[in-house]
């Protein structure tokens, strides 16, 4: 499949969304990579680089190392470096020359267990997917690995937070004013994936009695907590002050019922031609409370991985360059980062909302904390 | 001594002294950190030098993000396009059809053609055994109006061959095409930014009247051609060094490499090289070692005692550099580079007999996460970004790559930097953070 | 400069048919380079006497450098032919493919063909065209023609046709283009009709027929070729022959 893009930029890679998924839990992430991804990662997919403390590394493979499937070199720089930082866990991904000579993660991790004795793992990535993917992939694999078996006793009122990552959220608050929201509507945070908990934290998460999935790379985490321990979940991004009303709302129920519910996507369809161009929750919430709070629908456009569930009827796919044009065209007024711009109708309103996966930090300050705000008094004044 | 220093065997530690140290490369490589200082030009900025072109990158998505974001931050992603690749283009070998193809709906898709479009292939590309030529040969077929440019965005070899640095400056100037020779033209290529223009070297250069053309000046495709018309291309970093080699073989321009020094013998000797090539009479050049020794000293008189630590993203020859600083009695504490060029061997035995306590340290290793932790407050002079982040100093000097300065003037001209640094702390964690220092950015 | 690639179905005596054919132009007074493209680096090793010379990749991997003359990596062998293997990884491991175009360009960085000026240059290559590495020395600048070697076994002839199916894919390219059949029999039924009716169906000339030779086995044996052992025997002839044939049809203008 060729997909190619004249204009606009490409979102983060799924090498990005494993180093990013697992930043904060102490382990030592590895990118079996030549050079690259790590400086791509730590320039403009994590905000957190600079300030704080995280093993992510690459293996620094070179065209030698690659011709002669070199892996044992691979192996005993992980142990060696693991053996002096002590990290929880290793993990352990690549980008696509790693892929083109059938690096076996799999085995290699097994290896690096037995030589560290350090929970070692592996997330399958080659540098081809989105972030969404590989954030999906690592959140499952953090559960599968450590979370504490079943038979935790379920506290009531209690949440997990799934999808937290700064390629969705950056550093602005919103994860805080989420964890705040969430202690005002009476619940308490069992652990936030994977921003502002510890390993320690998502060890418990089985003991929570609803989980609440802010991103599409939460999503696969929350159907592995329901398959494992029964938790329902509910997917939304408390935006606005109604939809965050609603969204605890649906949060109490679904711990009740025990029934999963999709508020992002329940959403009126008709009328409106404002296109929110972004990751699938996070635009489906902000459509949602759009809808709430000014009385206008919305629908949302997303270029990225996305499911059913999380769409509304009229929302609409843009995986390339040439599509997200083509609906663009037909929009009456848009949101979306602004490198978005240049391929959107001129004589449309345009509302820019930066997104951290898509720009990078070109314009990291001014993406918006909008949980639980008036949208009209900080964000978007005249939609 | 040169036999000795063939057997010292190289560390994994991240930080050794001078004395112990290997040469050219004093550090075993093992998993790599990446230290957030962003200042030095990637293949993205080097490739915008050429006015008027347009980059279309094929890759994979990991591999675009870095670049596209790149020409983001400098606010041209008019000039940027690109062609992700996925896991069946490889079953289904359609990779080098992807090339032509994406890059051709790409351009017909523009208003405008550009005269010069820079097509980058990635690791898995050379991987897969494609065959670059055979793909340019039917852009070329295509788009006859567009020169094409083979470039690569290939780190998996960097350690093959020319470095993806020296190669990229190679491949930048191979539109370049034979045309008479203009006798009077001079060429300084390979460089990011301009020479300092009050330096000898230019100043040489323009007394003998002739016209100094470099891309950096280069307003226009037309005039970035025009520069194949020089008799002579001078360099004088080492990563240009295979850009001036292959524009002799195919041109015939004379290469006249002078390195960038820090030692006056060797800019004397640079000197002597370049007035032989001008024809001119060679200079006496007392007066500016006499002014380089006043610049020296006065820094000394600020700096004194200071500790400094200098990188090699500042200068290519950071050796040569310590070497200069210690001789003036300055205290050169610390080295950061994972190797060194061949032109440092001799500084760096005169360092490990005469300051054997330098440290070199590693900017990559694992260990060099924490290590900035480890570090007391207190006053360090960095020259570099990296030398200062992982100083955790607002005292630096900010240049890369050398900084464009050369010669005694560049010394002079450095010596007042360090002044300057040492004096006015800098906002370390914001400057280090723009990449590609010099270009536009939108931060 | 004659530049020969030689394609065959693995096990079909690629390697046997390329080093006598090698040895027969040094008989010629011909400078001859063989070039082994198999991990398996086992092409080269009767016309060395079974000394097999250190491969490239072999090289790479000991020393974590690339190497700064050619003869770190080739020896001289029979009549001074030129002795180099591309070698491998592992296998199982790693990029062979990769592999061979890392040894050609480190070759030409290493200046061979200028400073050995060979009058004609062999390349021996693993069994089939298995990924884009292993046609590179079909490229331009490498070889320009190739032999693809059969035995009337099915698996031979089917091999041969992908051969053939993937240097016609190349025919606008400027690459080597097949000069022709050698059948290097193996007491197959019909065999020569099996072979001829191939060579018919893809327009390729048989240019040698070479036969079952327990001479052949005996010279490998000691490490030799059938030409270093006994010139006069009729399969050296062949041999011998088939380079004439070369040299008479002369090779590029380079």
């Amino acid at each position: 499949m060729k997909h190619s893009a004249r204009i606009i930029p490409i979102y983060a890679a799924d090498t990005s969304g494993v180093c990013s998924a697992l930043y904060e839990l102490g382990g030592m992430t590895v990118v079996h990579d030549a050079s690259g991804c790590n400086s791509t990662y730590t320039t403009h997919d994590e905000p957190r680089w600079y300030d704080i403390d995280s093993m992510v590394y690459i293996s620094a493979l070179t065209e030698t190392e690659a011709i002669m499937g070199d892996d044992a070199k691979l192996v005993s720089d992980i142990t060696e470096t693991a053996s002096k930082l002590s990290p929880k866990f290793i993990a352990l991904c690549g980008a696509p020359v790693a892929m083109m000579i059938g690096t076996d993660y799999q085995a290699l991790a097994i290896e690096i267990e037995e030589n560290t004795g350090i929970p070692s793992f592996c997330i399958q990535t080659n540098g081809m997917h989105s972030y969404l993917k590989g954030a999906s992939e690592a959140f499952e694999a953090i559960i599968n690995r450590f979370c504490k078996e079943d038979n935790m006793p379920q506290k009531k009122d209690s949440v997990n937070i799934l999808g937290a990552t700064p390629l969705d959220f950056s550093v602005n608050g919103s994860i805080k004013s989420i964890k705040q929201w969430l202690y005002t509507e009476g619940f308490s945070t069992v652990s936030c994936m994977g921003m502002g908990s510890s390993l320690e934290d998502i060890k418990n998460a089985a003991g929570a009695s609803v989980n609440l999935v802010i991103s599409y790379s939460g999503l696969s985490a929350a159907k592995l907590l329901k398959k494992r321990f029964g938790t329902p979940y509910v997917t939304g991004v408390p935006f606005g002050q109604k939809f965050a009303g609603v969204l605890a709302d649906k949060l109490r129920t679904a711990s009740k019922n025990k029934e999963n519910l999709f508020p992002s996507s329940e959403r009126f369809t008709n009328g409106s031609n404002l296109s929110i161009v972004g990751e699938s929750i996070y635009s489906g919430s902000l459509a949602r409370a759009i809808e709430l709070e000014y009385g206008k629908t919305a629908r949302v456009l997303c270029p990225l991985e996305t499911s059913t569930e999380l769409q509304a009827e009229s929302d609409g796919e843009i995986p390339d360059e040439e599509s997200a044009e083509k609906e663009l065209a037909l929009a009456s007024g848009i949101i979306a980062d602004p490198l978005y711009k240049p391929i959107c109708p001129n004589d449309v309103p345009f509302y820019r909302l930066p997104h951290e996966a898509f720009s990078g930090r070109c314009y990291r300050s001014e993406i918006p904390n909008m949980i639980k705000e008036s949208l009209k008094a900080t964000v978007f004044r005249d939609i | 001594m040169l036999k000795s220093l063939k057997t010292i065997n190289e560390t994994k530690a991240p930080e050794i002294s001078i004395a112990k140290a290997a040469f050219p490369e004093p550090f075993i490589t093992g998993l790599e950190y990446n230290a957030p200082a962003r200042g030095t030009w990637n293949i993205v900025h080097t490739g915008m030098l050429i006015p008027e072109s347009h980059q279309i990158f094929i890759c994979a998505q990991g591999c675009l993000r870095g670049v596209i974001l790149t020409a983001a931050e400098m606010n041209a992603m008019d000039r940027m396009s690109w062609v992700s690749i996925c896991e069946n283009d490889f079953l289904d070998a359609s990779l080098e059809d992807d090339i032509v193809n994406g890059t051709t709906e790409i351009l017909n898709k523009m208003e405008t053609l550009p005269p010069v479009v820079l097509v980058f292939l990635s690791c898995v590309h050379l991987f897969a055994c494609c065959d670059f030529a055979i793909t340019l040969k039917e852009l070329e077929k295509r788009f006859p109006t567009v020169d094409f440019i083979e470039s690569y965005m290939t780190p998996t070899m960097r350690k093959s061959g020319l470095t993806p640095d020296a190669l990229m400056r190679k491949q930048l100037y191979s539109p370049l095409k034979p045309v008479p020779k203009n006798s009077k033209s001079i060429n300084i290529i390979g460089n990011d930014r301009p020479t300092d223009q009050s330096g000898r070297l230019i100043t040489m250069i323009k007394k003998s009247s002739f016209v100094i053309k470099d891309i950096t000046n280069c307003k226009s495709y037309k005039a970035f051609l025009n520069m194949a018309e020089s008799a002579v291309n001078i360099t004088y970093l080492p990563t240009t060094y295979a850009a001036g080699e292959e524009l002799e073989r195919r041109l015939g321009q004379r290469h006249l490499h002078i390195p960038l020094s820090y030692s006056y013998h060797e800019i004397t000797e640079n000197f002597k090289r370049l007035s032989v090539e001008l024809d001119m009479k060679i200079p006496d050049f007392s007066e500016d070692i006499r002014k380089a020794e006043k610049a020296l000293e006065a820094a000394h008189t600020e700096i004194g005692n200071l500790p400094i630590t200098i990188d090699y993203t500042a200068t290519p020859r950071p050796i040569s550099l310590a070497r200069l600083l210690t001789e003036h009695s300055f205290r050169v504490e610390k080295i950061y580079s994972e190797a060194f060029v061949a032109t440092e061997e001799e500084d760096f035995i005169w360092l490990k007999e005469h300051a054997p306590n330098i440290l070199l340290a590693s900017t990559v290793h694992p260990e060099k996460r924490f290590l900035k932790k480890e570090i007391p407050e207190r006053k360090v002079l960095a020259i570099g970004q990296k030398a200062a982040y992982f100083n955790n100093t607002p005292y630096f000097v900010n240049i890369v790559s050398g900084g464009g300065l050369y010669g005694f003037s560049g010394i002079i001209r450095l010596a007042e930097m360090m002044i300057e640094a040492s004096l006015k702390p800098k906002k370390t964690k914001e400057l280090i953070s723009y990449k590609g220092l010099g270009c536009e950015s939108c931060l | 400069m004659i530049k020969i690639a030689v394609y065959g179905k693995g096990g079909i005596g690629k390697s046997t048919i390329t080093s006598n054919l090698a040895a027969s132009f040094a008989a010629l007074g011909k400078k001859v380079i063989q070039i082994g493209c198999d991990p398996k680096a086992d092409s080269t090793t009767n016309l060395l006497n079974g000394n097999p010379v250190m491969p490239v990749m072999n090289y790479l991997r000991e020393y974590d450098r690339e190497p700064e003359k050619i003869e770190d990596i080739a020896k001289e062998g029979f009549k001074g032919i030129l002795c180099i293997e591309t070698g491998g990884p592992t296998p199982g491991l790693g990029c062979a493919g990769r592999g061979i175009i890392t040894t050609f360009s480190l070759l030409e960085d290493l200046k061979l063909f200028k400073k050995y000026q060979p009058d004609v240059v062999l390349y021996d290559v693993l069994g089939d065209v298995v990924c884009g590495g292993f046609a590179a020395p079909i490229r331009e600048g490498y070889a320009s023609e190739i032999i693809i070697v059969t035995s009337g076994e099915k698996m031979a002839l089917y091999a041969a046709n992908n051969i053939n199916t993937a240097v016609n894919n190349f025919e606008d390219r400027g690459y080597a283009k097949v000069k022709g059949i050698v059948m290097n029999r193996r007491s197959v039924e019909r065999e020569e009709e099996k072979v001829t009716d191939f060579a018919n169906k893809a327009g390729l000339p048989i240019i040698a027929d070479i036969p079952r030779s327990d001479d052949i086995i005996r010279y490998e044996d000691m490490g030799k070729t059938v030409i270093e052992g006994d010139k006069m025997l009729h399969v050296s002839q062949i041999f011998l022959k088939l380079a004439e044939q070369f040299i008479n049809d002369g090779g590029s203008n380079e």
